[in-house]
């Protein structure tokens, strides 16, 4: 194994680390992220201020959370000025009963003057700053959660709305990192952010217009004049640091892929002995996302202390400032300054001071959160601006189900643009008929499948159901009419029953059991100790695929679709269970348009109509009869399984 | 908890430093307002310029200082903070891999992937943030208390009043605020688990129409798990200004009782005038001490979340793999090469037990954490068994019977039979997926089980029935199975698969993308590739697990015949469906309800097995079994 190791290693020596990170987070992530690199960190300000418009529709309860914080904050701004006339008060009053025995009296709660009402009001002040701050607090905390909650249900639409090819170029882990690990970012950090941000706001502008309002331009100038820098300096800091927190996400993404892939294929990953590879890889990915969070908390961690100088430098100016004025020269060179300040001014100065400069370095400090929380959400964003499939088309929307005549009419189609695949296809089939598909591997046989259920659309030509285009209708009311068994076989987690009725909500057990029968499935399941309520596992590893398939089956039954498709649908059952599937689906398939794609020819002895395709066009078409004695293609398909051998060339 | 906080020692020196430097930085920032008094009132109000600029001095090299202890500590905390959680990732993916499929199963991949990565994020995160503050706020708590006492005793027995309040809230939020959140990790599982199935059975849930009820099935739980996250937030964030109201009430207090104290008789009037400056210092003391109390409060907070993270990542690093690797591993002899002996072999499959966690979380939680551990897993093995689980065991069948067969290099063992009669779990025992109930399984003369799990599986390469392939490009899927093969063996493979043909044609032939799952390639495509993978491999025993199911019958057989010309020496084991697929091997074993039915050629079976001879009519047509004949 340590001969894998160097190897692996070598495969990035010649490349400096970005390399590595390139390697596994495009390996990860989505395909065109790339050329986007570029245009996202301009979009940063664009994320900003689409995240806000996401609070639009809770207008009323951001509202109340502005409102009570603005009232919070300024009660905080006041409380310290009722703080200073109490205790003057009293001082007052202690030094009159120490000097002159005069007895202090507390008042009365009617007379403003008196030291009683000084302090309820204070009381009253403080518990309004609580109150608010409640208030802030629990609406803020609804309107997060309602916001998260939306965001994920747009992104799980928005999945419903992707085109197929979406997935095959996305890994799972990475698409469900947005939606678990991005999406509880954004939630954990909305909140606080939004708050600090506000508050801090509210502050700056409050003390500024006190200065101002102060009139002395000098002092307000001494108190401020560093806050552009330090303002630049926080913005600079926060555009790169966010740059290091989207890699970060990033290869959080890719780490779940990766982690995804080598859990789903956990059993391969042990056989291969390929446990120290995985490791291997996964400690890369790990130390990308160590590498890119340690820098991104850097950088966003040295803008503190560079605040922090920023505001003590102001405040050592306004002190000095305000010694002259007090002073009443400047510095002490006898030049006399006019309007000179009194002690409470100054003091009120280096107050507002520090109130002008404390809620940037808060924000500051909020900036990891924040970054990280935009890169997130940017990140989401990125899901929720992939191109959706094209919209349905409900021109000619049928009022039921079809009849079931199906017509392809010269189709198109690739899934690359440069490689050719499905090229002028024309095919008919009716009710009643069975239509069999083969030919060999990649010939386009499920793709066929794929664009008569519109899981793709077709470039060119058109498939007609009944003489409808099924372009102009939806593609619910299209699907409404197939059955459909797969080559990869899907169940869920949940018991056998509730996997048989997936494809129909109000199936009674009966109908469910007579599907089941049909399948030939029922008495296997009847001989599991919970019968049809035995649990699947989450990829339905505990049962065999052929028991799998035959689920599958059960369930394509009971929908009693008029179109069924069986794509490779008993590949992995054997052919005594196959021959009795066929004899109960003899009768199923009466009065429906059958589609079936089947390697094993004696599956599809019986189809009225064989499709023999090659290269994605029809090469032969005819009985089983008909083409044995054409002695073409389809007999050598059928002729080789013995003999051990056609040239392989026939691909 | 206790457990990860063990995880932070390969960290103690950046940790040890970053606590240091938080721990300075602290005393800087109490040390700093001194100084904007002293310039206030040795400065100002004494209208001296000189000590402005001195003391203002003084202030702004400490604020330098405090710059650079605070960037060391950013770095240090900073350090010990993301090696920490890619230590434990690393721990918890390690573990993972370790582990075997079925307790991979047990807990489900999409539950694995929340606790690989958003997990460890919410135990890393508190962790670290409690430790930053494990000097800083000591600091804080003693000197508040010490100038506390020295400025006011009386008053100081209000703070014994505030301490069990505090400890109350931190008591109830435990109770009350821990399940919450571990319904909140429960239902992320879910959510994963919901969007893992939407995204893997897209098709199927298109084809459907079912995509409205995935969605339902989503929104249900994303508005469960808003509306718990929702209660969770609100209580917690309710916590601080009840907090905040009652502190700052307590200062008004303060005031009033300073206030009455001056009136007591016998204070001299210096006495008397100090009570204000005392009562100012005893307010800045107080703040302080609440300050440190409030920086508990905050990080016991904190810990709920995390705790419920941190058991469920214990759930993963405690649990024992099913299948044990021994100790003392074997070395087999190496003149023996591919031989596969089953001797009497049984097997049953574990029943999914869901009841076995019906303990409430709190226990749970307790015991992963205490030393209660262990006492509390003897009495889970004390537990009377669910006789519902024991019905099941006794009713649950052998998934196969008292199997025993030999086979050699260079020859073909086959096993056919109708589905779910137990062919592929033969094929799942030999590479120790499973281990058996009874009897041995050999290989190269000694027991399976003896062996490493490396050595035993460097011997043995796996097509399994459901042909998994990797994102990545088609030349490292198949180098998968071996490394080291050069392009040219990776070519030599995909030759013997039967997949030269489509791979070739592609644009970029073997360095063409494979998306994950393979979805982007067909049934037979995949198939052929995993084969592939297999064959680079040189192993000498090779398992397909119905592995031709998805090929055309011609490129079954042309596959079948170049496996055998090119791995002459090769002990090959096939599970299949087909007649044809099987009818040339040296041996076949006919499977039916998990016992071995027959075994021999299939001109023997022909002879001697009745449900060979069923399956062949099914499969052939009278003039194709003459033909096959």
């Amino acid at each position: 194994m340590s001969k894998n190791d160097l190897k692996f290693k070598d495969i990035f020596k010649s490349a400096d680390s970005q390399s590595e990170d390139s390697y596994f987070e495009s390996k990860y992530s989505s395909y065109n992220s790339k050329k986007d690199e570029d245009k996202k960190a301009a979009d940063a300000k664009g994320t900003a201020v689409r995240f806000f418009m996401l609070l639009k529709p809770y207008w009323f309860g951001v509202s109340i959370v502005c409102i009570s914080s603005i009232v919070s904050t300024l009660a905080g701004v006041v409380a310290p000025d009722y703080l200073a006339d109490i205790i003057d008060s009293i001082q007052l009053a202690i030094e009159n009963y120490a000097n002159h025995g005069v007895a202090i009296n507390f008042g009365s709660l009617s007379d403003p003057d008196s030291i009683v009402y000084q302090l309820v009001t204070l009381g009253a002040v403080y518990f309004m700053i609580g109150f608010m701050t409640f208030i802030q607090q629990f609406v803020g905390a609804g309107v997060t959660q309602k916001l998260v909650f939306k965001l994920r249900q747009q992104v799980n639409v928005k999945l419903s709305n992707l085109p197929l090819s979406y997935f095959d170029k996305n890994t799972k882990g990475e698409i469900i990192s947005k939606v678990v690990n991005d999406i509880d970012n954004v939630s954990q950090n909305l909140q606080n952010s939004f708050l600090t941000v506000l508050t801090g706001i509210i502050q700056v502008v409050g003390a500024l217009y006190m200065m101002l309002k102060t009139g002395n331009f000098i002092m307000t100038f001494a108190a401020i004049f560093l806050v552009p820098l330090s303002g630049t300096i926080a913005y600079k800091v926060a555009v790169v640091s966010k740059k290091w927190f989207a890699k970060y996400w990033k290869s959080m993404g890719a780490m779940n892929g990766h982690a995804e892939e080598m859990y789903s294929g956990h059993s391969l990953v042990k056989i291969f002995n390929h446990e120290k590879q995985s490791i291997d890889d996964f400690k890369i990915i790990n130390n990308n996302l160590r590498k890119n969070s340690f820098i991104a908390n850097m950088i966003a961690g040295i803008l503190n202390p560079v605040l922090t100088l920023c505001k003590n430098v102001n405040y050592v100016s306004v002190c000095i400032i305000g010694g002259c004025y007090y002073i009443g020269s400047w510095f002490n060179t006898g030049r006399l300054i006019a309007n000179t300040l009194s002690l409470g001014s100054i003091e009120a100065f280096l107050s507002y001071s520090s109130m002008f400069s404390t809620p940037i370095t808060n924000i500051s400090k909020m900036i990891n959160s924040i970054q990280s929380s935009l890169a997130s959400a940017e990140r989401v964003f990125e899901l929720l601006d992939e191109e959706e499939q094209s919209p349905d088309n409900t021109e000619n929307e049928p009022d039921g189900l079809f009849a079931g005549n199906v017509e392809f009419r010269n189709i198109s189609f690739r899934y690359k643009e440069d490689v050719p695949l499905i090229e002028e296809f024309s095919l008919s089939a009716h009710p009643g008929s069975i239509t069999a598909i083969v030919g060999p591997t990649g010939a386009g046989k499920t793709t066929i499948v794929n664009l008569l259920m519109r899981f793709y659309d077709i470039q060119s030509g058109q498939i007609l159901i009944d003489g409808t285009d099924i372009m102009t209708m939806s593609r619910n009311a299209l699907r409404d009419n197939f059955g459909m068994v797969l080559q990869d076989t899907w169940l869920f987690k949940g018991t056998i029953k509730e996997n048989i009725r997936y494809g129909v909500d109000d199936a009674t057990d009966e109908q469910i059991e007579s599907a089941a029968k049909s399948a030939n499935i029922h008495d296997y399941i009847m001989s599991l100790p919970k019968g049809y309520d035995t649990e699947l596992t989450e990829d339905g590893t505990n049962i065999s695929q052929g028991q799998r398939q035959l689920i599958t089956i059960a369930r394509a039954l009971l929908k009693d679709p008029k179109i069924l498709i069986l794509d490779e649908a008993t590949s992995s059952v054997d052919t005594r269970t196959e021959l009795l599937i066929q004899e109960a689906m003899q009768e199923l398939m009466k009065g429906r348009t059958s589609f079936v794609i089947a390697h094993r020819l004696s599956t599809i002895k019986n189809a009225d109509n064989i499709i023999v395709m090659r290269h994605g066009s029809i090469v032969e078409q005819g009985t089983h009869k008909e083409l044995l004695d054409a002695d073409g293609f389809y007999a050598m398909l059928h002729y080789s399984q013995f003999t051990g051998g056609i040239p392989e060339d026939v691909e | 908890m206790l457990k990860m906080l063990k995880m932070l020692k390969p960290y103690r020196g950046t940790l040890i430093l970053s606590i240091f430097f938080s721990a300075v930085y602290a005393v800087l920032e109490i040390a700093i307002p001194i100084f904007t008094k002293y310039i206030l009132s040795e400065g100002i109000i004494s209208k001296d310029m000189g000590n402005i600029i001195y003391y203002g001095g003084i202030m702004l090299l400490m604020t330098v200082i405090g710059g650079v202890v605070s960037v060391l500590n950013t770095y240090f905390s900073t350090k010990t903070s993301v090696n920490y959680a890619m230590g434990i990732r690393n721990i918890v993916f390690e573990k993972v891999a370790h582990l075997s499929q079925c307790d991979v199963d047990k807990i489900g991949v999409s539950s694995m992937l929340t606790r690989t990565t958003n997990d460890v994020r919410q135990v890393h995160d508190v962790i670290l943030n409690s430790l930053k503050s494990i000097l800083p706020i000591p600091i804080m708590l003693i000197g508040g208390f010490y100038m506390a006492y020295a400025t006011n005793q009386k008053l100081l027995r209000l703070i014994f009043i505030i301490i069990p309040i505090l400890a109350a809230i931190a008591i109830f939020l435990l109770i009350f605020i821990m399940p919450m959140f571990s319904k909140v990790q429960k239902l992320l599982d879910k959510l994963n688990f919901i969007l893992r199935g939407k995204i893997s059975g897209i098709r199927v849930i298109r084809a459907f129409n079912k995509t409205d009820y995935e969605d339902e099935r989503f929104d249900e739980s994303n508005a469960k798990l808003t509306k718990i996250s929702l209660r969770a937030t609100r209580i917690l964030s309710s916590l601080l200004p009840v907090i905040t109201v009652a502190l700052y009430s307590l200062i008004c207090y303060i005031i009033y009782m300073s206030v009455l104290d001056v009136m007591e008789p016998g204070l001299t009037q210096q006495q008397m005038l100090e009570t204000i400056p005392n009562m100012y210092m005893f307010i800045t003391y107080f703040a302080l001490i609440i300050g440190a109390l409030g920086a508990i409060v905050g990080i016991v907070v904190g810990i709920p979340r995390a705790a419920v993270s941190a058991r469920r990542i214990n759930e993963i690093l405690d649990s024992v793999p099913e299948i044990q690797e021994s100790e003392n591993p074997e070395k087999p002899d190496e003149n023996i090469k591919g031989t596969v002996e089953f001797r009497n072999v049984s097997f049953r499959y574990k029943p999914v037990d869901d009841n076995k966690k019906k303990k409430s979380w709190f226990v749970r939680w307790l015991s992963s954490d205490s030393k209660k551990g262990k006492k509390d897993k003897k009495d889970e093995k004390l537990q009377p068994v669910d006789s519902e689980d024991q019905n099941e065991k006794k009713i649950d069948k052998d998934a196969i019977q008292d199997i025993s067969f030999v086979s050699g290099p260079g020859e073909v063992t086959a096993i056919i039979g109708v589905t779910g009669c137990g062919k592929s779990t033969i094929a799942n025992l030999i590479p120790r997926l499973y281990d058996v109930n009874e009897g041995q399984i050999l290989t190269n003369g000694v027991d399976i089980r003896n062996l490493s799990f490396e050595d035993l599986h460097s011997r043995i390469a796996y097509v399994p029935q459901q042909s998994y392939l990797f994102s990545g490009t088609v030349k490292e899927n198949i180098k998968f199975g071996n490394p080291d093969a050069t392009d040219d063996e990776v070519w030599r493979a995909i030759e013997i698969a039967q997949a030269k043909a489509f791979v070739s044609s592609m644009a970029d032939g073997i360095e063409s993308f494979v998306s994950q799952a393979g979805k982007n390639y067909s049934g037979g495509q995949k198939q052929r590739l995993a084969i592939a993978r297999a064959i680079v491999k040189n192993a000498e025993i090779y398992i397909f697990d119905d592995s031709f199911s998805a090929l055309d019958l011609a490129t079954d057989a042309r596959l079948r015949a170049s496996l055998r010309e090119n791995l002459p020496d090769a002990n090959i084991i096939i599970v299949a469906q087909r007649v044809g697929t099987v009818i040339n091997a040296d041996r076949i074993i006919v499977m039916d309800e998990g016992k071995a039915v027959g075994m021999g050629t299939h001109e023997e079976l022909l002879k001697n097995c009745e449900v060979y001879k069923s399956i062949v009519a099914s499969q052939l047509s009278d003039d194709e079994e003459e033909a096959a004949v």
